[in-house]
């Protein structure tokens, strides 16, 4: 068995029905036992597909036209079924709550056994043994849909453990967690590989925490594989990977922006290994931390949202949302809203539209009080864009979505052509008018989603996880974008989980921790007060962490990208 | 939650899913078989006990009760007015539409009996059903149909379907507040407007998820093996019938026998088996009797003001129209309560100012509507008045309509009383509005 190859996809091309594209064009893969596998790419890169095709999803539930074969372990896919195919193949999905399908954690890690017809001890066995291996035992009888994310994840990855596959593929795991919720699931995950020594093709964007497990590192773009190596061979070249938008670690960034030469092949790819070599090349040098005082030049109006000591709490007080927050925002700011799942962060930036309502303290935006407002009323000062567009996209056309906020605040027809006219432009909509929504890319459902709101013309503009579920690329585009919109003078605030991300765009950063504001101010106080962050199990940007690290040596502690690490470096080298 | 489970391990709690099933069929067999009232509380009660002896809380079903009541009230108030049981020779207590000729709607004593045991029977079955979830998980429920020949398709389908409410809910939340964030309003007063309102502007997003939910719901069920071989699938938990069991089916399998023999089995309207005990006729007969004894016609002359028994002419009414005056009088009062009710819910939370306000706004117009209806009764008052003179028409139990009008009077000046009164009772009942809340201290900021 062990001559076998586990995967084998031979000249391999896909056309989902109804599209022109292929998802997957002239793939040729061959995956051996115990290798793991990390394959990356920008979004609509065809590596969703390439993972439903290793367990028969694709072509036997997603249908089109597929040439080429795909092997696993000699048995041709298009000859079996799914559920053959997947005693072989565990599949774990990107969305935690949409794979959960059991009423309690015990049943879910079952599911999979039971359907194989495993005797029913053996079954109970591997549920005690999974269950413990991913740190669920508190909750074996508790519904999935009631944890948190990660921990969702968690019991999804058990799932697909009890069915002892050969062959692990991990469609991007942790691209709807937050941090504690990634942290634990890369965590399992280096576990299982270290454990249990099978296959594995992980889908994933976040590199930093993978490399060191990796053994072969593969890029799609199009449809087409167009890198294929091992990490150190790939990540060698830093900028053709941000060509293709890609994040490459920040510590091998900033080593191949000082000189290739030093590092020759051996660019250093995580973060132990960075400071190890960059110990060797700096001199210890004694004397207070540096510090960086460069400050982003922002000029600040009037204030525009005010709250004080307030509280919300759900469920008659036993859950304590907000304990008792003060803040002030003001005009023209760019705000980053840090903190785990159930830190308050949402419930928060519900008060500003009055969404929500405080159950103790006050709340002003512009001026007034919420109490004596109405959500419409507000709605023309905070727009507010959900994370998922498809929850806020009501129209059957891109003009009726964008109109549907100005026909909600029964201003005059003219008015209202212009506001649509005007967000048209600003995204590019303006001959596709009369196309619907859904037939829209994810991209650019949610470009839409941000138009229809600002066509309300808000000052205030909060975005809940402006890039989550998009790729590099289209989430820095629409980043760009808030960056502009802030120029322009509004008052711009996001909720993230994306520390590079807060420390790329905003000027004042807000962490919270269990209702409470645990630290606030300019990015770079917040980002070198790491021990503070660390409470809230937030890390800073890798190159932060770095400098931080290396404090003794003359690096800055509160740096915020590569490009100010590397003026301090290149002056010390 | 509506499909709450109360972990538990007694004699109850450990009994297998499908003798909880077979309990349950009996007990809603046994409610059904039964109309009398007198029975269907002693089997109500009997219910309540098995939820005693299962350790759970009384608070529980209390809540569920209250959750359920207004549904209970409109099937009460449906069955006392249009009882599908018809009865010979019934004794009318009221009617609804008094003000007419002939008056319409007549409310029986019949009809009150039967509306009580409908309204049991009504709860037994609800809490019975809610009984069996909180006994039993859904998974086992779910298992115990695969074990009675249910397809697992359809059974897996259940339980998604309930694993999935709260996620639903959470996302119907999601799109109308998403909705809202761009000032659409959908809280009108008018149920038509706003249920547009939510379907036109829900239904859209509601189902392209619902869409894109359902095709990762199957992605993942055929990922994990669904449907490899359904007929040699195994089960994680397992269900086995014990000696328990048998034994509470068998008392069950006893009790429906009993019941069958009291409630009696009839042929072509004929009992060929059975004491033919438990009709509500017979309740109804028992009932009818107290209500035309003495002591009982003492309390309708209390009521009239009038002590019947020493006056000469009291032979000259019948008792029975007394019922109807003495349920008229009822009726006004509960229609007081109702309109208390409503004013009490509107006006649930703003000043007592304010309250008295809108109290008497929905009162004065409310006053003048009852007596546009009493009006045609006006002149037969005069008429008798001036024939008979006062003394004589307050004899002429006319004083029947005085005493309407004089309540009709009082109680309008107490309604908005009543109101704000109501309210506060509505407030205590439905577990009320935190009225302000107070921080605690907090002690883990560090």
């Amino acid at each position: 068995m062990e001559d076998i190859p586990d995967i084998v996809i031979e000249d391999v091309s896909f056309t989902y029905q109804g599209s022109e594209q292929p998802a997957l064009d002239s793939i040729n893969l061959r995956i051996e036992p115990g290798e793991i596998v990390m394959v990356s790419g920008p979004a609509g890169a065809g590596k969703s597909t390439l993972c439903q095709m290793l367990n028969g999803l694709v072509p036997h539930f997603f249908r089109g036209n597929m040439s080429g074969t795909v092997t696993i372990h000699g048995h041709n896919t298009r000859k079996n079924t799914i559920a053959y195919l997947s005693q072989r193949v565990g599949l774990l999905f990107q969305d935690p709550s949409a794979q959960l399908i059991a009423p309690t954690v015990n049943d879910e890690i079952a599911f999979g056994a039971e359907n194989y017809g495993i005797p029913r001890d053996q079954i109970i066995e591997r549920v005690e043994k999974f269950r413990k291996l991913v740190r669920l035992d508190r909750y074996a009888s508790t519904s999935p849909h009631r944890l948190s994310g990660g921990e969702q994840q968690a019991c999804a990855i058990a799932a697909v453990m009890a069915m002892h596959p050969d062959i692990y593929v991990l469609d991007e795991p942790t691209s709807n967690l937050d941090p504690i919720g990634s942290y634990r699931v890369l965590d399992l995950i280096t576990t299982i590989v270290r454990k249990e020594k099978k296959t594995m093709l992980i889908v994933e964007h976040k590199m930093e925490e993978l490399l060191p497990i990796i053994d072969r590192l593969i890029i799609f773009n199009e449809g087409k594989i167009i890198l294929e190596g091992t990490p150190r061979e790939l990540l060698h070249n830093v900028q053709l990977m941000e060509k293709i938008g890609l994040k490459p670690p920040q510590v091998a960034l900033l080593a191949s922006k000082i000189n290739s030469d030093r590092f020759g092949s051996e660019l250093p790819l995580t973060l132990d290994e960075a400071i190890t070599k960059f110990k060797s090349l700096l001199k210890k040098k004694d004397g207070a931390p540096v510090l960086i005082d460069e400050t982003k030049e922002v000029s600040l109006g009037q204030e525009i949202i005010r709250t004080e000591s307030l509280w919300h709490v759900y469920e008659e007080g036993e859950v304590q949302a907000l304990r008792g927050i003060d803040l002030s925002i003001k005009a023209g700011d760019f705000v980053g809203i840090i903190g785990q799942n159930g830190s308050g962060k949402t419930t928060l930036v519900k008060h500003f539209n009055r969404l929500l309502l405080p159950n103790y303290g006050d709340i002003w935006v512009m001026g007034e009080n919420t109490k004596d407002c109405t959500i419409a009323q507000l709605s023309t000062q905070v727009g507010y864009v959900f994370q998922n567009p498809d929850f806020q996209i009501c129209c059957q056309s891109v003009q009726d979505e964008m109109e549907f906020g100005p026909k909600n605040l029964k201003l005059d027809k003219e008015e209202i052509e212009r506001r649509r006219n005007e967000v048209a432009k600003l995204f590019g909509f303006e001959e596709r008018l009369d196309e619907k929504p859904f037939s829209l890319s994810k991209g650019e459902r949610q470009k839409l989603a941000v138009a229809s709101v600002l066509a309300m013309r808000p000052e205030v503009l909060i975005v809940d996880e402006p890039t989550t579920g998009q790729d590099y690329r289209t989430g820095n585009e629409m980043m760009e974008f808030y960056r502009s919109l802030n120029k322009s003078g509004k008052t711009v605030i996001i909720i993230t989980h994306d520390m590079n991300l807060a420390a790329e765009y905003c000027n004042r950063i807000i962490v919270l921790r269990n209702g409470r504001i645990l630290l606030d101010g300019p990015v770079r106080d917040v980002y070198s007060q790491s021990k503070i962050l660390a409470k809230s199990f937030i890390q800073p940007p890798q190159i932060t962490r770095f400098g931080q690290a290396l404090d003794k040596y003359g690096l800055p502690i509160n740096a915020l990208n590569v490009d100010e690490m590397y003026k301090h470096v290149s002056k010390l080298m | 939650m509506a499909f709450e489970y109360i972990p538990g391990d007694d004699f109850f709690h450990r009994r297998d899913p499908r003798t909880k099933i077979f309990m349950a069929i009996s007990i809603v067999i046994m409610s059904v078989w039964f109309n009398d009232p007198v029975w269907l509380i002693s089997l109500f009660i009997f219910e309540l006990l098995i939820l005693k002896l299962a350790r759970i809380p009384l608070s529980k079903i209390a809540g569920f009760i209250r959750g359920i009541f207004p549904v209970a009230v409109m099937y009460f108030i449906f069955n006392l007015i249009l009882p599908p049981v018809r009865v010979a020779d019934p004794l009318v207590v009221f009617y609804l539409v008094f003000w007419t000729f002939p008056p319409l709607f007549p409310i029986t004593v019949e009809s009150v009996v039967w509306g009580i045991g409908a309204l049991f029977r009504f709860l037994i079955i609800l809490v019975m059903i809610r009984t069996v979830l909180m006994l039993t998980p859904i998974r086992d429920l779910i298992l115990a149909l695969t074990k009675l020949r249910v397809p697992p398709e359809f059974a897996l389908a259940v339980s998604i379907g309930l694993g999935y409410l709260p996620v639903l809910i959470d996302e119907n939340r999601r799109i109308k507040e998403a909705q809202q964030a761009r000032g659409w309003e959908y809280e009108f007063r008018n149920p038509a407007k706003r249920f547009s309102a939510l379907l036109t502007k829900m239904l859209i997003p509601s189902i392209a998820n619902s869409m894109r939910r359902t095709r990762d719901i199957a992605t993942a069920i055929e990922s994990r093996g669904f449907g490899y071989n359904l007929r040699a699938r195994t089960y994680l938990h397992e269900i086995k019938m014990k000696t328990g069991d048998y034994l509470v089916i068998f008392i069950f399998l006893g009790l429906l026998l009993a019941a069958a023999f009291v409630r009696g089995l009839a042929i072509g309207g004929q009992f060929v088996f059975g004491l033919g005990l438990a009709d509500f006729q017979v309740t109804a007969r028992f009932v009818r009797s107290w209500v035309t004894t003495p002591a009982y016609s003492l309390f309708v002359s209390w009521m009239n003001l009038i002590p019947w028994s020493i006056i000469p002419f009291v032979n000259l009414l019948p008792l029975s129209y007394m019922h109807v005056q003495f349920g008229q009088y009822f009726f006004l009062l509960l229609m007081g309560l109702i309109v208390g009710l409503i004013a009490g819910i509107i006006s649930r939370g703003k000043s007592r100012k304010v309250a008295f306000g809108i109290n008497l706004a929905i009162t004065i117009p409310l006053f003048f509507g009852l007596f546009y209806l009493i009006w045609p009764m006006l002149p037969t008052t005069f008429a008798v008045f001036f024939s008979l003179g006062w003394f004589d028409a307050i004899l002429a139990q006319n004083l029947n309509l005085l005493i309407a009008y004089l309540l009709l009077i009082f109680i309008t000046v107490l309604w908005p009383y009543t109101g704000s009164v109501m309210g506060t009772i509505i407030g205590r009942f439905r577990g009320g509005k935190k009225t302000v809340f107070i921080p605690p201290p907090i002690t883990d900021d560090d």
